[in-house]
C-alpha cells in the first residue's frame, strides 16, 4: 500500500500534474477544499509558476522530481492522453493514487499497462468521466436503472456544437489524426450510455469531414445496440452551431454559453424522459394507453449542479478507503474500447462487434 | 378537346380509408370533376352520386366507360403497379397513392409502361405537399443553414395492442418501417436528395412478434449529409411527426420534437420551425451567445395541395413533384433499411437508374 503521509486528520496530501484548461479546474478546486492538503503543481510550462504561488504551493517543471521530493497520497494528472499511460505508470510505481483525466489512455495497449502497474503496485485508479457525478446525470441512471420508464427501448442522442476556429488554432493536433471529436466528444456519449444503462454490444457509424475538410471527421452519425438489444443513436457534429451540445445545456463548464435544448430522448415502454428538460411523458391510464390517447407530460424537479467538486472529494475518500473509484480503470478501458471501435466502424464502413476482453 | 383550363375528369379506383378522402378533396375541388369510383362496396354512396359520379364494380368497366382522363389508384399496396400499368393502357394520368408498390420489379414496370403511354405519373408521398415540409425545403433551397452537415429523426410512438389484432401487421413487412418511417424516408430524400449507402440496427424484443418494433438507422447521403433515425412503436412517446405537426386528426398532437437539420451556418428545429445561429459579429462558436428566429407557416391540407398538383401536372406539364422514379428509390431506400436490419451490414444504393 502507498506510503500514508499526515492521515492523522483524514486529509490525504495531492499534488496536479499538468494544470491546462480541465487540470486548473481541478487544480481550483483542491486549492480550495476540506477533504485534501494541496501541495504542489507541476507543469512542463514555467508560467504556470504563478498559479502555484497563487494558491500557495510549491512549483515543478518536472513531475519525477515533484514525486520524489514531495510526501504525497494521490496525483491529478491532466495530460495530453499520450503521456497518460507513462506518467500514470510512474505515478503508480511510486506508489500514488491516482485521479487520471480522460480518456484512460490513448490506445488499449496503454490501458492494460497502467491498470496493471496500479494493480501490482495496490495504488487506486479513478479515471475522470466527471459527468458521473453531476446530479442530473445520476437521478436519470437510478431512473432507468429502477424501470420507471418500463423497458427502455431506444436512446437518442444529440452533441452538435460549433467549435471556433480558435479551437483548431490553439491545438492543432486538434486537426489531425487522434484529435478528432469521437474520441474527444463522442467518448463521453458512449461513457454516459454505458453508466446509464449497461454495456454496448456493436456499433456502426458513418463519418464525415466534408464540412472542416480537416484530417479529422466533423460529423458522425452512429448506430449502437447493448447486449440486451436496446437501441441507441448518437448524431454529433462539431461543425453546426446549434442548442444541442451537453456542455452547453448542463451548463457545467462556463466557458460554453448555456443553451435550453433536449439532448437525450430514453424511451421506454412506460415512459419517456427528455434530458435536461427532464419531461416525463406517459400514459396516466394503462387501458388508454396509445398514440390515438391524450399524453400525459410531468415536469420533474431535478437540477443539473457542477460535477467537479464531488469529483474530486470522491477522490479523497477513495484514498481514504471509504469508496470505490465510480469510474475504474477497467470501466474507462471498456468506454475506451467502445469509442474507438466507433472510430474503426467509420474508417472501414463496417459494424463493429465489441470484443471487452 | 380539353382546354387548360377546363375541370380534370378523375377516377379513383380503391375508396377505402384514404380513398374516401380522395373522394372528398375531389369533389370539393373546383379544378377537377368526380368522373367514377371503382370499388366493391361504395360507403360514400351519396357523395358520389350528388357529384354525377358512376359507381363501378370493376376496373374493366370503369375503363371502357367512363370518361376519365386521370386517376387516382388507393388500391393495396401490392396491385398499384398492376392495376396502374392497366390504366397506362386507357391513356390515363395517375396519382398512385403511396407506396409505388410493394415490389421493386412491379413498380419499375410502372414506371415504363407510363413513359411508352406518355401520360403523367405523381406518386402520392403527400408529405411532400404538407406545409411544414414545404416550408422546410425553402429554407434549404434558400442556403439559410449554409452547407448541410447532418438531420436527426424521431420517430416514436406507441401502437395501441389491438391495431396489431390484424395478423399482417405482426409479419414481415407489417412494420413500422414499411408501413410508417418510408414517410420520413420520402421526407430525408426529398430533402437531401439520394441516399448512397444506409445501416440499421433493430430489435423485436419489445412485443416478440415477427415484425421489428425499433430500430435505429445510419445514413449517408450522396451529398455527404449524415442522417440519424430512431424508431420504435413500442414506446410511451409523442415525438414523432404526426403529433408534431398534427398532420393525422387520428394521432394526438402536443407538438414535440422531431427532426432537427444542423448546417454550418444554423440549425432549423422542425417542426418548431425556429432557425437557431450566431448573430454576433466575427468569429463566433460554442460560448457565444444563439439565437433564434422563428420561421411562420400557414396551415394547409397536404392531399388538397397535392390534388391540386396533379391538374397542374395534367393541365399545366408541371413536373411531378413526386415521380414514378422517385417513388422507387424511396421504396428501394426503405427496403434498404430492411435488409440491413436481417443481413448486419450496411446496404449501398447505385447511382442513378
Amino acid at each position: 500500500m502507498a506510503t500514508n503521509s499526515q492521515k492523522s486528520d483524514g486529509r490525504v496530501r495531492l499534488a496536479s500534474i499538468g494544470v491546462g484548461m480541465i487540470g486548473h479546474v481541478h487544480a481550483k478546486i483542491a486549492a480550495g477544499l476540506n477533504e485534501c492538503e494541496y501541495v504542489a503543481i507541476c507543469d512542463t510550462d514555467p508560467d504556470q509558476e504563478r498559479m502555484a504561488q497563487g494558491y500557495g504551493v510549491r512549483f515543478y517543471t518536472d513531475y519525477k522530481e515533484m514525486i520524489k521530493k514531495e510526501t504525497l497520497d494521490g496525483v491529478i494528472v491532466s495530460l495530453p492522453n499520450e503521456l497518460h499511460e507513462p506518467v500514470g505508470t510512474a505515478c503508480a510505481e511510486a506508489g500514488l493514487h491516482i485521479f487520471m483525466e480522460k480518456p484512460i489512455t490513448s490506445t488499449i495497449a496503454e490501458a492494460d499497462k497502467l491498470i496493471n502497474s496500479t494493480q501490482r503496485n495496490n495504488v487506486h485508479l479513478l479515471i475522470a468521466h466527471h459527468r458521473r457525478f453531476n446530479p442530473m446525470v445520476v437521478a436519470t441512471r437510478k431512473m432507468i436503472r429502477s424501470g420507471e420508464l418500463g423497458d427502455l427501448v431506444g436512446v437518442s442522442i444529440l452533441w452538435c456544437m460549433y467549435k471556433p476556429s480558435e479551437y483548431f488554432v490553439a491545438g492543432p493536433w486538434r486537426r489531425q489524426k487522434g484529435g478528432g471529436p469521437i474520441l474527444i466528444n463522442t467518448i463521453h456519449e458512449i461513457d454516459n450510455l454505458r453508466f446509464f444503462y449497461g454495456e454496448i454490444e456493436r456499433v456502426y457509424a458513418e463519418v464525415s469531414n466534408k464540412t472542416r475538410r480537416f484530417e479529422v471527421e466533423d460529423t458522425v452519425s452512429i448506430s449502437l445496440r447493448f447486449t440486451d438489444g436496446t437501441l441507441a443513436s448518437i448524431l454529433m457534429s462539431d461543425a453546426a452551431p446549434s442548442l444541442w451540445g451537453y456542455e452547453c445545456t448542463m451548463g457545467e463548464n462556463p466557458h460554453f454559453y448555456p443553451t435550453k435544448g433536449n439532448i437525450y430522448h430514453f424511451l421506454g415502454t412506460k415512459a419517456s424522459l427528455t434530458f435536461p428538460g427532464m419531461t416525463k411523458v406517459y400514459y396516466a391510464d394503462p387501458s388508454k394507453a396509445g398514440w390515438q390517447h391524450p399524453i400525459t407530460r410531468e415536469q420533474l424537479n431535478i437540477k443539473s449542479a457542477d460535477p467537479y467538486p464531488d469529483q474530486l472529494k470522491h477522490f479523497c475518500k477513495v484514498i481514504n478507503g471509504e469508496e470505490t473509484p465510480r469510474t475504474s480503470g477497467e470501466d474507462a478501458r471498456k468506454t475506451l474500447i467502445a469509442t474507438l471501435a466507433v472510430h474503426e466502424s467509420g474508417m472501414t464502413g463496417k459494424p463493429i462487434q465489441i470484443d471487452y476482453t | 378537346m380539353t382546354s387548360n383550363e377546363s375541370p380534370v375528369r378523375i377516377g379513383i379506383i380503391g375508396a377505402g380509408l384514404i380513398g374516401h378522402r380522395h373522394i372528398q378533396h375531389v369533389v370539393e375541388e373546383p379544378r377537377c370533376i368526380l368522373s367514377g369510383v371503382v370499388t366493391r362496396t361504395l360507403k360514400a354512396k351519396e357523395l358520389v352520386e350528388n357529384a354525377g359520379a358512376t359507381h363501378y364494380t370493376e376496373i374493366d368497366t370503369f375503363l371502357k366507360e367512363s370518361d376519365a382522363e386521370a386517376v387516382i389508384i388507393a388500391t393495396p399496396n401490392d396491385t398499384h403497379a398492376s392495376i396502374g400499368i392497366q390504366c397506362t393502357r386507357a391513356g390515363l394520368h395517375m396519382l398512385v397513392e403511396k407506396p409505388i408498390d410493394s415490389d421493386l420489379k412491379a413498380a419499375a414496370g410502372l414506371i415504363e409502361a407510363a413513359e411508352k403511354a406518355g401520360v403523367k405519373l405523381l406518386i402520392g408521398h403527400h408529405r411532400r405537399f404538407n406545409p411544414y415540409i414545404e416550408a422546410a425545403k425553402k429554407i434549404l433551397d434558400e442556403e439559410k443553414l449554409g452547407q448541410i452537415a447532418a438531420v436527426n429523426v424521431l420517430w416514436t410512438v406507441l401502437k395501441p395492442p389491438s391495431y396489431f389484432n390484424v395478423t399482417w401487421r405482426r409479419e414481415p413487412g407489417g412494420g413500422p418501417i414499411l408501413i410508417n418511417l418510408i414517410h420520413d424516408m420520402d421526407n430525408l430524400r426529398y430533402l437531401f436528395g439520394d441516399i448512397e449507402r444506409i445501416y440499421a440496427e433493430s430489435s423485436s424484443a419489445i412485443r416478440g412478434f415477427v415484425v421489428e418494433d425499433t430500430a435505429v438507422i445510419t445514413i449517408r447521403f450522396r451529398s455527404g449529409v449524415l442522417g440519424c433515425i430512431t424508431t420504435s412503436d413500442a414506446v410511451a412517446s409523442p415525438y414523432n411527426f404526426e403529433s408534431a405537426t398534427a398532420e393525422n386528426p387520428l394521432i394526438y398532437s402536443i407538438a414535440p420534437d422531431c427532426y432537427r437539420i444542423f448546417g454550418t451556418k444554423a440549425t432549423l428545429n422542425f417542426p418548431e420551425m425556429t432557425l437557431w445561429r450566431y448573430t454576433g459579429e466575427g468569429e463566433q462558436g460554442w460560448g457565444d451567445p444563439i439565437s433564434n428566429e422563428r420561421i411562420g407557416v400557414v396551415r394547409t391540407v397536404p392531399l388538397v395541395n397535392q390534388l391540386r398538383h396533379f391538374c397542374d401536372v395534367i393541365r399545366h406539364n408541371t413536373s411531378p413533384r413526386c415521380s414514378g422514379e422517385e417513388g422507387l428509390k424511396t421504396l428501394e431506400a426503405t427496403m434498404g433499411v430492411i435488409e440491413s436490419m436481417h443481413n448486419g451490414a450496411p446496404v449501398m444504393f447505385k447511382k442513378a437508374h
